[in-house]
């Protein structure tokens, strides 16, 4: 509860102070309170730079742990593309089968070819009109 | 039996056979053409399911991304309030302390003046009680204790609000600071478009080649089908003997003809064999 007639009673009461006190006084408020002045500054700078502090060491963690998290994502989507990879057996198989049908069309495009300069051969050895060929 | 239903009896199973042939070679094409839709489904299938997970994938690390960036965004923002707490508690704890302080050193200074009021008090107390003080000097020193000690409770309370108004504007000062420090423009941005495909670029590339891996195979089945027409050696042949577009045109003509035979022979043994097992009756003449 605050003093009632606080002032007055200050006022009033000052002109009884003995002069040794009021000297005391008068010198040494205003040494305290320098000294308390500057107590405070010296604490919200230590204050400050500790807060400061710790605000960039969370920056630090907290993009550091997202860094983190990314790069496990990325280790991940290596792994899985290894994963997702097509299977050489596929591309052996498609190789393979693409191989014995190319050779069974060579055969035939062989015969025909035999066929094909043995007709030449006769039509130009008698003399047929085979220019088609 | 006249001679032309003698015939018929005669040659009816190779007509039948050769039907059946006819109707086998259907059956061979239509075969092949379904074998061909398989090989297809399962390519478009495997392609379309492979590009659907792939897009979920992507989806889904683009959440996780998301969740872990907002937690660590929360994070930070926690960090924050929790200093702004720090702030609240060290502030209020430095403010007791001073006052403690400013009222300790102040009764100290004042301390020598406030004894020897005290000491001349009780000594005016004791003569005036032994009939030989004045009353009026010892309400006087009474007086002058009690106003020196108000005034001196005056003075460390103003102090005290000072220091405390002081306190305020710094703690004020801090907390804005605190509010004022942004998080790390990493914690505040999502995950872009182009960062999302850095991260896929493999799984995209080899997912590509395993699709087109799968198109090859496909590809390759067709071809194997294809060749698989009873047709097709004696087409590669008449290319190779009459070159590719002569050939390309006798082939589809030898083609027509052999459908045109086939559906001819299909037609007198499906009526064969409505009719056949009568044998009377002749054949329609095609």
């Amino acid at each position: 509860m605050r003093p009632i007639f606080e002032q007055q009673y200050y006022d009033a009461i000052r002109s009884y102070v003995p002069e040794e006190a009021k000297r005391v006084l008068d010198e040494q408020v205003p040494v305290i309170r320098q000294k308390v002045a500057e107590e405070i500054d010296a604490f919200a700078a230590g204050l400050t730079g500790d807060i400061k502090k710790v605000l960039d060491e969370t920056t630090v963690e907290q993009v550091k742990a997202l860094s983190e998290h990314r790069g496990s994502l990325t280790a991940q989507m290596q792994i899985l593309a290894q994963a997702g990879a097509g299977n050489p057996a596929i591309q052996n198989a498609v190789d393979s089968l693409r191989e014995s049908l190319d050779a069974y069309e060579e055969k035939f495009k062989a015969l025909g070819s035999a066929a094909r300069k043995t007709v030449n051969g006769v039509a130009a050895a008698y003399g047929l009109p085979l220019g088609f060929l | 039996m006249n001679s032309r239903s003698r015939l018929f009896f005669l040659i009816s199973p190779l007509l039948a056979a050769f039907g059946l042939f006819a109707n086998s070679g259907c059956m061979s094409t239509e075969t092949r053409m379904k074998a061909s839709d398989v090989a297809v489904a399962i390519e478009t299938t495997a392609s379309a399911r492979d590009q659907r997970y792939e897009q979920a994938l992507r989806d889904l690390v683009r959440q996780t991304y998301e969740a872990h960036r907002l937690k660590c965004l929360a994070e930070f923002n926690t960090a924050k309030a929790r200093q702004k707490t720090v702030v609240y508690e060290a502030f209020e704890t430095e403010k007791i302390k001073l006052e403690e302080k400013i009222a300790t050193q102040l009764s100290t200074k004042l301390n020598p003046v406030v004894s020897r009021l005290l000491s001349e008090l009780n000594q005016e107390r004791q003569l005036t009680a032994a009939g030989h003080g004045s009353r009026e000097k010892e309400q006087s020193l009474a007086l002058q204790l009690a106003a020196t000690m108000t005034e001196g409770q005056r003075q460390a309370a103003e102090l005290s609000t000072e220091a405390t108004v002081s306190l305020a504007a710094h703690r004020e000062r801090l907390l804005k600071m605190i509010d004022a420090t942004p998080a790390p423009a990493e914690l505040t941005t999502p995950l872009s478009e182009g960062e999302l495909t850095a991260l896929f670029a493999e799984v995209t590339t080899r997912g590509a080649a395993y699709r087109s891996e799968l198109l090859s195979a496909r590809e390759s089945l067709q071809r194997f089908i294809a060749a698989s027409n009873p047709e097709a050696p004696a087409r590669v042949l008449l290319n190779s003997f009459l070159g590719d577009a002569l050939g390309a045109k006798l082939g589809d003509a030898l083609s027509g003809k052999v459908k045109g035979l086939q559906d001819k022979l299909t037609s007198g043994t499906n009526d064969l064999a409505r009719k056949g097992h009568r044998r009377a009756e002749p054949i329609p003449p095609n």
